[in-house]
């Protein structure tokens, strides 16, 4: 069991996307791309299982070390991250940007928990945008966390 | 509802309760740390299916009762929680208190990440421990191997005289036959004992800065060294809820390094301890006792836990530096190769005695104290000097008093054997060459120094200044007390090793 | 053994042999004595007092310990060398134990061979022998 933090980056176009999934948290280290972020950088969290306050100081002091002049972009940004982006300053780089991330949803009908992957462009005002059930197809699904506290993040 | 809202703004989960025990408020951060989302909390009737206690130390119930009785605040211990429909666990203090006449405060103090950073600094601590002893341990080896090359040259020379003497004697032998040859013969002879005795010298010296990892040995009671490795860890069993139970022998004593073998029964207790967790077993407890094997002097302490055991194909690597059966980063797996060394440098034993689902019993065994200190006596004296050192015997239980003579053998090379009862001593009498005994104040008797005498009835008898009826025995003399170098080797005629003729 | 056109009678040697270790000079001097191959068998127990017996006297060969207190054996040798007084004088190191790196300053210096520390008559006679050429 080969725990802790995993950090691939590949190249999508003009991007340098870079990959995390395990652990983030107070044994993670980031040295593997620390210094090395130029340009246009992805951060895509889809395969983060875990981040605790540890994991954010961690993140932090990363992010503290990535030039100013490079461009992130956040994209699917699992639950777990946003409610500790809402907790902590620092997480989202001033000037950077939130693609996409995950909020939870349920379905009355199927009476099933739904992590459903969203675009920052799709909520407008505050609020959660109405999604149909994707097992179900006929029910609404009904947005399974506080509005106001969830999409703090988006400005 | 919307006048706690401001407390939307808080870092800290709350609730407030109505005196129906439902919850009438909860922030945004609850939700949060709950992973309990609105729909789920609305299902919530009271208050008290919120959340269940693992470890028994927090009673949410409880306290919401006594507020509403006594007023004030109620703070819980420090517990382990988790809440409705999740496994998450959280290590957290819950803080009640009575807002008005209807309404019950309840705010949730996380400790969860605090408890596991603690625990893995404690562990990554003992771990370091480890691993400095390793280093020291590979320090004193290089220390050794530098050691060696001066070594080998300061044995080469006496080496290059013997032999060379053995090869002068075999001529002389051959080829003289007058009497004048017969100085050169002996001067040969002369040549190569000293230069044994060099090398003999040289080696001793090896022996004892090998030996220093084991420090100085001390009498003490076997009791005493379970009690202190039992503190250590009964904190740790106590937050578990496991029960530690010891049996107590007074009676049995040790001669040993004592912090050396402390490390080893902590850390037998430790690993029963981790077994007994992660088991699944209904009975959670771990038991130390001991056991006196007079036949073969020795005494064993056995740790006895009701975890799941130790797997098959495991078993016999558990005595292996390195091997663990833990997660990574979780332990490194020097403990048992660690102590193995510890009780292997006591000429001790230890090893598993019993392995199955229902738990392991290892057991260390020990040679007796009295065994263990005529060893250190033997390796650490030279059997080919010439100086005549008369082993004088002390019979004494008292431990400071033990550990007084044990110093003084360090300090002036080894005279003194010491023993904590009768029949132990007249064992050693058996077949070792005693001509003083040294008696202390709770074992002397008629009867006893009779029982002396009648396995050699030259042996001098020595008693301390404030024995009673030390008139019935013929007394050689008297030690004062407190006891101190000067007067004793006074007393006893000992010249710092050397015997005047009596 | 080479054969020679002409018969000489066998050359006798000086040896000078330096050790602290007095004992051990002893020993050299009784095994070099006992074979009829030397005139004379000199001790001197460090540099200095080997010095005073060069300028005393001529000699083949000098055994000289390696580790002596004052002046090791191949500072000695060295020395020698740099004053040009060791001229054709021949050189058997003995030693306890050898490093590489004594090794490599003994062939340079021109050292004929080691005799590790213990040897016996045999052995020290063997080396003895192949360096003087009998």
């Amino acid at each position: 069991m080969s725990e802790g933090l995993n950090i691939k980056t590949s190249h999508e176009d003009d991007n340098l996307v870079v990959t995390f999934s395990g652990l983030i948290d107070e044994d993670s280290s980031f040295e593997s791309i620390e210094n090395k972020l130029n340009g246009n950088v992805i951060f895509d969290f889809e395969e983060v299982s875990l981040i605790n306050s540890c994991g954010i100081r961690e993140w932090v002091t990363f992010l503290e070390s990535v030039d100013k002049g490079t461009i992130l972009t956040y994209r699917n940004c699992r639950q777990i991250i946003i409610e500790q982006v809402n907790m902590v300053h620092g997480f989202i780089r001033d000037g950077a940007r939130i693609e996409s991330f995950y909020a939870p949803y349920y379905c009355e009908e199927c009476d099933q928990e739904h992590k459903v992957h969203l675009n920052v462009a799709d909520v407008k005002d505050g609020k959660a945008p109405e999604i149909k059930c994707p097992k179900c197809k006929t029910a609404d699904l009904e947005f399974d966390a506080i509005e106001e506290q969830y999409f703090q993040f988006i400005k | 509802m919307s006048k706690q809202k401001y407390l939307d703004n808080l870092f800290e989960p709350i609730l407030v309760i109505n005196n129906k025990n439902e919850i009438i408020y909860y922030n945004h951060f609850f939700s949060t740390f709950s992973g309990l989302s609105p729909r789920k909390i609305k299902k919530i009737e009271n208050v008290s299916s919120l959340l269940s206690s693992i470890d028994n130390k927090i009673s949410l119930d409880q306290q919401i009762d006594k507020v509403r009785k006594d007023g004030g605040v109620s703070v819980s211990k420090e517990g382990l929680i988790k809440f409705l429909e999740s496994e998450e666990t959280f290590n957290c203090v819950l803080k009640v208190n009575q807002v008005d006449e209807d309404e019950v405060l309840i705010c949730f103090n996380d400790l969860s990440i605090e408890k596991s950073i603690y625990d893995k600094y404690r562990k990554q601590v003992e771990e370091l421990k480890v691993s400095y002893k390793q280093l020291v341990l590979a320090d004193k080896l290089k220390s050794i191997g530098e050691l060696s090359a001066g070594i080998s040259h300061e044995i080469s020379n006496p080496l290059t005289i013997a032999s060379g003497n053995t090869e002068i004697l075999e001529i002389l032998l051959e080829t003289q036959d007058d009497l004048n040859s017969k100085e050169d013969i002996l001067e040969a002879i002369t040549n190569i004992q000293s230069s044994l005795l060099r090398i003999n010298k040289i080696t001793l010296n090896m022996k004892k800065f090998v030996h220093e990892g084991v420090k100085s040995k001390q009498f003490v009671s076997v009791d005493k060294l379970i009690q202190s490795s039992v503190g250590l860890v009964s904190p740790s069993f106590e937050r578990l809820g496991i029960t530690l139970t010891c049996e107590h022998n007074s009676d049995i004593s040790a001669y040993v390094d004592e912090l050396a073998i402390e490390q080893v029964l902590v850390n037998l207790l430790k690993n029963a301890l981790d077994s007994v967790e992660n088991s699944n077993n209904s009975i959670k407890e771990v038991k130390v006792y001991t056991s006196l094997d007079t036949k073969n002097n020795s005494f064993s302490i056995s740790i006895e836990d009701t975890g799941s055991g130790i797997k098959e194909e495991v078993v016999d690597l558990i005595f292996n530096p390195f091997f663990t059966t833990k997660e990574l980063g979780e332990g490194t797996g020097m403990g048992l190769s660690l102590s193995s060394q510890i009780i292997e440098e006591h000429q001790g034993e230890i090893s598993l005695v019993q392995n199955s689902d229902n738990g392991c019993i290892f057991s260390v065994v020990l040679p007796s104290a009295e065994i263990s200190n005529y060893l250190e006596l033997e390796t650490r004296n030279s059997n080919l000097d010439d100086n005549e050192t008369s082993k004088v015997l002390v019979i004494d239980e008292d431990y400071l008093n033990l550990n007084f003579y044990t110093t003084l053998n360090e300090q002036c090379g080894g005279s003194f054997l010491v023993s904590r009862s009768i029949s132990k001593s007249l064992q050693l009498l058996e077949s070792i060459n005693i001509n003083k005994v040294i008696f202390g104040e709770s074992l002397f008797s008629k009867d006893n120094v009779n029982s002396i005498l009648a396995m050699e009835d030259d042996i001098e008898i020595y008693v301390y200044s404030e024995t009673d009826n030390i008139s019935e025995v013929d007394i050689r003399g008297i030690i004062t007390l407190p006891l101190n170098k000067e007067d004793v080797l006074e007393k006893l005629e000992i010249n710092l090793g050397v015997d005047d003729e009596v | 053994m080479k054969s020679k056109t002409k018969m000489v009678s066998k050359a006798k040697y000086n040896v000078l042999v330096v050790d602290d270790e007095e004992k051990i000079c002893k020993i050299i001097k009784i095994f070099l004595d006992m074979s009829s191959r030397f005139s004379n068998v000199v001790l001197a127990k460090d540099a200095l007092e080997a010095m005073m017996k060069l300028n005393n006297q001529d000699f083949d060969l000098i055994i000289v310990d390696k580790s002596m207190p004052n002046r090791t054996g191949l500072d000695f040798i060295s020395n020698l060398k740099k004053s040009f007084k060791l001229g054709k004088i021949k050189v058997l190191l003995i030693s306890g134990c050898l490093t590489k790196e004594d090794a490599l300053v003994a062939m340079k210096l021109g050292i004929k061979d080691i005799l590790i520390k213990p040897f016996n008559r045999q052995r020290l006679m063997e080396k003895v022998g192949a360096i003087l050429k009998f």
